[in-house]
């Protein structure tokens, strides 16, 4: 909301200056975003052209000589329709127009310029507000204008405009008189009567119009007829008011309109009386109505928004918008006025979908229906001041609001007891007084009356923030609140995960959740559905991931695409998804490790083995040791490489995958890791217990196993352990071999496996036997036996 | 102050209980502790941004 | 006899200490204390010796084989000492080339001021919750004083994926899963720090962002804690000189509302 303070200033005496203002009222609660002069320019002067001749050296420059009262000037202007005898505004040297653009004594094409003769763009209006000559050349002050006053002064343009970031609640101050009650709060000042006088012909306008209201999303709805207008341009103070508060000017009649609802709050509607048939009616539009606005675009409605019909078909779009056809025009002789209230929500939904005025802001914020009936007189009061109307006598209303002050009860020791401040009885009470409400004080209990406009103001806690807002709260003691001390308590886990990774040699990352719909649905062979945005920002990001992986794709290639191609990422976070009609949300790790690990000279491709290493070293560390294992599926993602990749099995449950991207996926090895962490950490650990250490010293063996290639190191390590029985304590791979020696089809496999008991040192003869049985049986199973 | 009607819609009694919320936005926290000025690096992960908090505090 | 062991002696000295090398001087430790070496051979001679002279001949030989075992045996020590310098020298390496250290990893920043966010309030009590991140508009809007068609719905431009569902906006939606799951209704001490999302993108925000949410219900909660609670978070946070300011403001699901201008040692005035 862009205030004023010209405007405000008909309704309140004060006497400070912009920014004190803008901070004051900021304290109070209503941030502002700026505070600065309407035309922010210095140093301008009302001049003369007393002389006008072509630049010697120019065909479209001028030399002229400028009196601006105290001396003549020389100046080169460029505006093509500078002359002789033409009153203009001088910015001298010295002069700073918006822009920060100085003006500067100085020689054009070699002749000397002792300032500039400025076009009212230049003064920094909005170009929304200039006509067609202001974009063409310099302005022309009207001829009486005297030489060496304040140009802007004497347009009616030196005023200041504060822009308010107001809060969601507080719609009173999206009207002058709003926001002249919150400064007199402020500041303990009264006030002003708005004017409203006017006469009225003795004709009653129920005579011979109607208003039906047929739907409860109308609460209040008034016209008034006036007749004979005239149309022409604004009072400078009208267009200059408007202006500062952003609205473009248009003709007197509808800039009434705007005015009446920038003072008061208001949306008004005038209609060219003559366009109607003597009704109008409220209702919600049919499904499919169409209905042109304004501003010349055909709109298709819902039965979900309000419109305004003269009874046969739409003829606005009630609180957003009039239509085209019942438009004041310059030919417009007799107005119906409207004022009312539409329901917010309601108004609300059509703005959002349709469009957003001037008008449809207020209604959503809720009104005051004392300011509709207000709002009638003012524009009465203006239109036969300003647009030489005759008011026709009568109003047509419909009105089913309550225009009673709200009563509230609070007592004192509450007020201090939320705000734990300790506030004298007087000082509360004159808080109330200042914001205009009126109270009765029983005992500790103040009974109070809330003006209708203040519609925020519903219960005590209410009217706490208003002691709290007015009285100033920047002296409260802070303190920690008196609890029971006790321990607090924090995922530990996902923490200590989290710490193990970074341990692991991983960076830890933060990804969007948002992906793109084809990247959601890949990585993962889980039935699901994916759960697409309503209204996305980019297509990029239209849908929540499942698997975390392709947000940890996404930055592989952020970096890849700046050349740093190690890449050896994790992060926990949570993948989202859509199951027999219900939502649900899995946190999970994922890890993607690309590139080269270095350690000191040492420099290593990652591969499938780090990648699982680190998946075993996670498992082992939560305490699943000896509860998993790494299955080979047939089937698995199509965007993983089917022969290096495994899904992670713990307590005969798949709980997540390891493997290498596919390399149509990805050109480079890349290798990820997911593992479902809701899944895994409800699966049952083994316990950390200490085992007792064998006195007795155990006996290691090697054994190299020859087998097809395609066998599994487990499968033959499963084989050993069941021939083995229980004397084998420990077995391990030191070797895999295949070339010289070893035929083509097949592989070398070559184990250390370690024996012992803890009853006794087993013998020589013992172990031999255990070894005998192990090669007999892998023999019959086709292996062959490395000697 | 949380609001009367969020305690008394949520099964507490505001008679009986007062209390207060607060929140405020974790990013610019950080961005301020590190020195970061583009709310944007926090979530690029460019491993030389990463990199560079490998340490304790 | 004198004579002969004193020669022994004098030879015997020379000679070791003009040893090259550790074998040498072994040959030189047989030929003179060997047991067929020299001195042995004298003491073996003292049979024709009167009984007077022989105790003085045998302490001679005595003293001077401790003293060319002495001798020897420093020898074989210097040999020995060397023979160790040498074989070091040689496995001399260049320790500035670069250590085969197992690299750390790094911890996302922003979860480093979450954590330290969550071990401060931990410490004062409060328990750290979750909460759904695709939440219901019960949740999120409703159950805070939020209703359809508020106007404070548009100070947070949400991302829907069904009418009723939503990534939720705030972690103030945790506020209501908190009261109402809590079923005694007894009090309340939590933070909820996580990922909001808004429909909002540029050089100042994120459409996804980290929020922390603290709530606390018991009896006699005032202003006045709040803003205590606040400052021991900011002062950990911000720095000790960090100071607060209470801006009125407004928020739904809170009432009175404030904003907090923070003001402290190294930024100017910033909202909180």
């Amino acid at each position: 909301m862009k205030l004023s303070t010209n405007f405000v200033k008909d309704y309140i005496d004060i006497d400070v200056d912009l920014k004190t203002l803008a901070e004051d009222m900021t304290k109070a609660g209503n941030e502002y975003d700026s505070a600065e002069k309407f035309i922010n320019a210095t140093n301008l002067v009302v001049g003369e052209v007393m002389e006008c001749e072509m630049h010697p050296d120019s065909d479209h420059l001028h030399v002229c000589k400028v009196n601006v009262g105290k001396e003549t000037l020389q100046i080169v202007c460029g505006a093509p329709n500078v002359r002789k005898g033409l009153k203009v505004i001088v910015a001298l040297p010295g002069a700073v127009l918006p822009g920060d653009f100085r003006i500067k004594a100085g020689v054009i094409r070699g002749i000397e310029s002792n300032g500039m003769l400025c076009s009212i763009a230049e003064l920094g209006l909005d170009s929304k507000f200039l006509k067609p000559e202001d974009k063409e050349g310099i302005h022309e002050l009207p001829i009486e204008t005297p030489v060496g006053e304040d140009p802007i002064k004497l347009m009616g343009m030196e005023d200041g405009v504060i822009d308010f970031e107001l809060t969601a609640n507080r719609g009173d101050l999206l009207s002058v008189l709003g926001m002249a009650y919150e400064i007199g709060a402020i500041y303990d000042k009264k006030v002003k009567e708005v004017e409203l006088s006017h006469s009225e012909s003795n004709e009653n306008i129920n005579n011979n119009f109607k208003v039906e209201v047929n739907t409860e999303n109308c609460s209040i709805f008034l016209a008034k007829k006036v007749e004979n207008v005239v149309i022409k341009e604004s009072p400078e103070f009208i267009k200059n008011r408007l202006m500062a508060s952003g609205i473009r000017p248009i003709n007197n009649v509808v800039d009434i309109s705007n005015y009446v609802m920038l003072e008061l709050g208001q949306p008004l509607h005038y209609y060219d009386a003559d366009t109607l048939n003597g009704m109008l009616e409220v209702r919600m539009a049919n499904e499919g109505e169409k209905l042109t606005t304004l501003d010349d675009i055909e709109r298709t409605l819902s039965t979900e928004d309000i419109v305004i019909s003269d009874g046969n078909k739409a003829i606005g779009l009630a609180g957003v918008m009039g239509g085209l056809e019942t438009e004041i025009t310059e030919n417009t002789k007799n107005i119906i006025i409207e004022s009312a209230i539409f329901d917010s929500v309601k108004i609300r939904k059509t703005s959002k979908e349709i469009l957003r005025s001037e008008a449809s802001t207020r209604f959503e914020k809720g009104l005051d229906a004392n300011r509709t009936y207000m709002a009638i007189e003012r524009s009465c009061n203006l239109l036969e001041k300003y647009a030489d109307a005759k008011i026709v006598g009568g109003l047509v209303k419909y009105d089913t609001t309550n225009l009673e002050d709200t009563k509230i009860d609070i007592t004192f020791e509450k007020i201090n007891k939320v705000l734990g401040l300790k506030i004298e009885k007087e000082d509360i009470l004159y808080v109330f007084r200042k914001l205009g409400f009126t109270y009765e004080v029983e005992n500790e209990v103040v009974h109070v009356s809330v003006p209708k406009r203040r519609i925020d103001i519903e219960i005590a806690e209410d009217l706490i923030e208003e002691v709290g807002r007015i009285y100033g709260v920047d002296n409260i003691e802070g303190r920690l609140p008196a609890l029971p001390l006790k321990e607090g308590s924090y995922n530990k886990t996902i923490r200590n995960i989290r710490n193990k990774m970074i341990d692991l040699g991983l960076n830890e990352t933060l990804s969007y959740i948002l992906v793109n719909d084809k990247e959601a649905v890949k990585y993962s062979t889980d039935i699901f559905e994916a759960i697409k945005l309503l209204d996305p920002m980019t297509e990029e990001r239209n849908t929540l991931r499942y698997s975390m992986i392709p947000s940890l794709v996404k930055i592989y290639e952020y970096n890849k695409a700046r050349n740093q191609k190690d890449v050896s990422i994790f992060e926990i976070g949570k993948g989202f998804y859509k199951k027999d009609d219900k939502f649900g949300e899995n946190t999970k790790l994922c890890v993607l490790m690309t590139g080269e690990r270095n350690s000191g000279l040492n420099t290593k491709q990652v591969d499938f083995y780090d990648i699982k290493g680190i998946t075993e070293e996670i498992l082992d560390y939560l305490g699943y040791n000896g509860r998993y294992s790494f299955m080979i599926k047939n089937l698995l993602p199509k965007e993983f490489h089917p022969y290096q990749t495994a899904e992670i099995n713990v307590n005969n449950d798949i709980v997540g995958i390891v493997g290498k991207l596919h390399p149509e996926v990805q050109k480079d090895n890349v290798y990820v890791l997911e593992i479902n962490l809701d899944k895994l950490l409800e699966k049952k650990t083994g316990k950390m217990k200490y085992k007792e250490i064998s006195k007795f010293p155990s006996v290691k063996k090697d054994l190299a196993v020859i087998v097809e290639k395609d066998v599994t190191s487990e499968e033959i390590a499963k084989q050993i352990k069941k021939l083995a029985g229980n004397l084998l304590i420990g077995s391990k791979i030191f070797d895999v071999y295949t070339g010289t020696g070893i035929a083509e089809n097949k592989k070398s496999i070559a184990y250390s496996l370690e024996f012992g008991t803890q009853e006794r040192t087993l013998t020589d003869e013992e172990i031999n036997t255990i070894l005998e049985k192990i090669i007999e049986g892998l023999e019959k199973q086709g292996a062959e036996i490395r000697k | 102050m949380v609001h009367p009607n969020v305690l008394k819609m949520n099964g507490y009694d505001p008679e009986k209980y007062t209390g207060f919320a607060f929140g405020t936005g974790l990013d610019r926290l950080a961005m301020f502790k590190y020195g970061i000025t583009d709310i944007r690096l926090l979530y690029q992960n460019d491993v030389r941004f990463l990199n560079q908090f490998d340490r304790m505090d | 006899m004198k004579e002969q062991i004193e020669g022994i002696r004098k030879n015997a000295t020379e000679e070791i200490l003009n040893v090259k090398d550790a074998k040498e001087l072994n040959d030189l430790k047989v030929k003179y204390l060997g047991k067929k070496g020299e001195l042995t051979a004298v003491l073996r001679g003292m049979g024709g010796l009167s009984a007077e002279e022989r105790p003085v001949i045998g302490s001679l030989v005595n003293v001077v084989r401790d003293e060319l075992e002495k001798l020897i045996e420093e020898k074989e020590n210097a040999f020995r000492t060397a023979e160790m310098e040498e074989k070091l020298a040689k496995e001399k390496i260049d320790i500035t080339l670069p250590s085969n250290k197992i690299k750390r990893g790094s911890k996302h920043p922003l979860n480093r001021i979450i954590e330290e966010v969550e071990d401060l309030f931990v410490s004062m009590g409060y328990d750290v919750v979750d909460g759904p991140e695709l939440e219901t508009d019960e949740y999120c809007f409703e159950r805070l004083n939020l209703p359809q068609g508020h106007p404070a719905r548009d100070m947070q431009d949400s991302f829907y994926v069904t009418p009723e569902y939503l990534l939720r906006t705030q972690t103030s939606a945790v506020q209501a899963h908190v009261m109402m799951e809590n079923e005694e209704k007894s009090p309340v001490r939590v933070i909820c720090p996580g990922k909001v999302y808004r429909r909002d993108d540029d050089a100042t925000h994120s459409h996804q962002f980290a929020q922390v949410e603290g709530l606390v219900i018991d009896k006699d909660i005032s202003l006045a804690d709040l803003k205590g609670t606040l400052e021991v978070f900011m002062k950990k946070m911000l720095g000790e000189k960090t100071q607060l300011r209470f801006r009125p403001s407004y928020f739904p699901f809170t009432e009175p509302s404030y904003e907090v201008d923070v003001t402290c040692f190294k930024c100017q005035r910033k909202r909180m």
